[in-house]
């Protein structure tokens, strides 16, 4: 059997367990079984999705939040690559930031979001450095690691060929560090997007996470899982995007 | 061929230990070797008795702490242009097409100054030469074996060195590609006249390749001796002057064996 081709049977296998459960929850909610109250059906959860589409405020909390993301995740890369590149060039920066990054990394970046909430408010700023350090940290330890661990043995290729820095930079170094830089990025996608929920459900007053936790206190689980498979989906489609990316761009693996 | 019979490598008096496991260790010991201009060198002797090492000597990757290496009359102190090296693995660039991987060589470089007209032309007719038409915008993974080695070739040859060192530029083929990559390193050099170094530990290559075929011995690796190979070319394997050659060649490698043996009851 061939794994990579797929048939029609291999696709109706894939959908056949979401469509069963789907059937059974609805089914489940319809009956009663399971108090309304705290699990929704199906139908109440895409009426509520429905609604919250006409009225303009779904699309207020999730442009909030991809917003966050957006600009969050560009910094945290932008950072993560360029001090990679140097930590990964240069042993001796590694040596002098290793102890501190070491603990800083440690840190999960949810327990840092009252400091900054401290330090900055409850505005944009205080959720996007945490945004921007939940992308950070995963990108600057993969671009290292790729950069510092190019094959030595196409280094020898420059340096007989009598290639300087730049060329050894930009023709060998950065394109062997490609993969392992992106794995770095989707690594720190998914870390932008967990943190802007926990970020917006600890304070704001707009975005998914916000609408999540708003809906728990309004008592609204409709909404409530509106906003759960918005960060389902959205979660899944950004990884397929930079999985996609990656395989145009690192055509040669 | 174009032998002027001015020298173009010259090896005086060179040891060369490496540190391992903490101790000094005799690697290469009192090589003493004169290459002409335009010679097909071959050198042969056992796994881990130093060729790499010594090829990677002459190339300037590795430092000449004891004797002297010139190449050109120049004492080799570091890589310069005027020699090539092929590596056993191709070392290819696996981002880059067949031609980039060749242009690589003459990108930036300090001597050479083309325009991007000269450089393609240049890099197309050593693809021409190695026998790539057609394949220049393959990258390394869609090529075999054999084709990834021609390119490590003219990549080696691109900025026209007087020496191109190979080492067992062959040594994961098979023997069919092996026999064809052999008459192409043939033909290139005789097209291009340098002065080729080659390293195998296939006797048959070394006597079917060389004009002369340096015989090392094993652990340090010291020389063993020097055949000339009076052969004309196209060479035939089964001829009875191959046959005596080899023969040699082969109690050289057996005499070795038996003059050490003495170090197992240790
Ligand atoms: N950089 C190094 N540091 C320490 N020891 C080394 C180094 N390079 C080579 N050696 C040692 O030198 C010896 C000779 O190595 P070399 O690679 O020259 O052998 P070779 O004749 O090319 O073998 P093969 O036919 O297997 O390629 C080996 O014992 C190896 O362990
Ligand atoms: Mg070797």
């Amino acid at each position: 059997m061939n794994r990579s081709k797929k048939g029609i049977v291999d696709y109706v296998i894939i959908i056949i367990s979401p469509i069963l459960l789907l059937t059974i929850w609805q089914v489940v909610t319809d009956k009663g079984w399971i108090n309304g109250a705290i699990m929704p059906s199906p139908k109440k959860v895409i009426e509520a999705f429905k609604s919250l589409i006409v009225t303009g405020k779904y699309w207020e909390q999730f442009s909030a939040s991809l917003f966050r993301v957006s600009i969050g995740f560009t910094v945290g890369t932008v950072a993560g690559v360029a001090i990679g590149v140097l930590t990964g060039l240069f042993k001796k920066v590694d040596d002098l930031v290793t102890v501190i990054f070491s603990v800083l990394r440690s840190i999960p970046t949810i327990g840092l979001i009252p400091l900054f909430i401290l330090w900055c408010g409850i505005g944009e700023e205080s959720k996007i450095i945490i945004i921007s350090l939940g992308t950070f940290w995963s990108v600057l330890l993969n671009t290292q690691r790729g950069i510092s661990g190019t094959d030595a043995k196409l280094l020898e290729v420059a340096r007989i060929l009598q290639k300087n820095r730049f060329v050894v930079l930009s023709k060998i170094v950065i394109p062997a560090a490609l993969p392992s830089l992106f794995t770095g990025i989707r690594l720190g996608i998914s870390g932008a997007w967990r943190s802007v929920i926990a970020a917006e459900m600890i304070a704001s007053v707009r975005g998914i996470g916000y609408m999540i936790q708003y809906a728990r206190e309004m008592s609204q689980p409709a909404v409530m899982f509106v906003g759960l498979l918005t960060l389902g989906v959205v979660g899944l489609a950004l990884d397929l995007v930079v999985k996609w990316l990656e395989k145009r761009l690192i055509y040669w693996s | 061929m174009s032998n002027d019979n001015t020298n173009q490598i010259e090896i005086h008096g060179v040891n060369k230990k490496f540190v391992i496991d903490k101790k000094k260790v005799d690697i290469l010991k009192d090589i003493n070797l004169e290459f002409k201009k335009g010679e097909f060198i071959c050198i042969v002797g056992a796994s881990g008795c130093g060729k790499s090492t010594l090829l990677r000597m002459i190339s300037g990757l590795e430092t000449v702490e004891e004797g002297e290496i010139t190449v050109g009359g120049q004492k080799v102190t570091q890589p310069t242009l005027k020699t090539g090296m092929v590596f056993q693995e191709s070392r290819l660039f696996p981002w880059s097409n067949v031609e980039k991987n060749i242009e690589f060589g003459i990108t930036h470089s300090k001597s050479k100054k083309l325009d991007k007209y000269a450089k393609k032309k240049l890099v197309n007719s050593l693809i021409e030469l190695v026998g790539l038409k057609g394949f220049e915008k393959a990258i390394p993974k869609q090529l075999s074996g054999g084709m990834q080695q021609r390119v490590s070739i003219a990549r080696g040859l691109i900025n026209n060195p007087d020496v191109l060192l190979l080492d067992e530029p062959f040594g994961a083929l098979d023997a069919i590609t092996r026999i064809n990559m052999q008459n192409e390193i043939l033909r290139i050099w005789e097209a291009e006249k340098k002065t080729m170094v080659l390293v195998t530990h296939d006797i048959d290559e070394a006597i079917y390749l060389g004009d002369k075929v340096v015989v090392l011995s094993s652990r340090p690796g010291t020389l063993r001796k020097v055949f000339n190979v009076d052969l004309p070319r196209e060479r035939d394997r089964n001829s009875a002057e191959f046959a005596s050659i080899r023969s040699k060649i082969y109690k050289e490698f057996f005499n070795d064996v038996k003059r050490k043996e003495p170090e197992y009851y240790i």
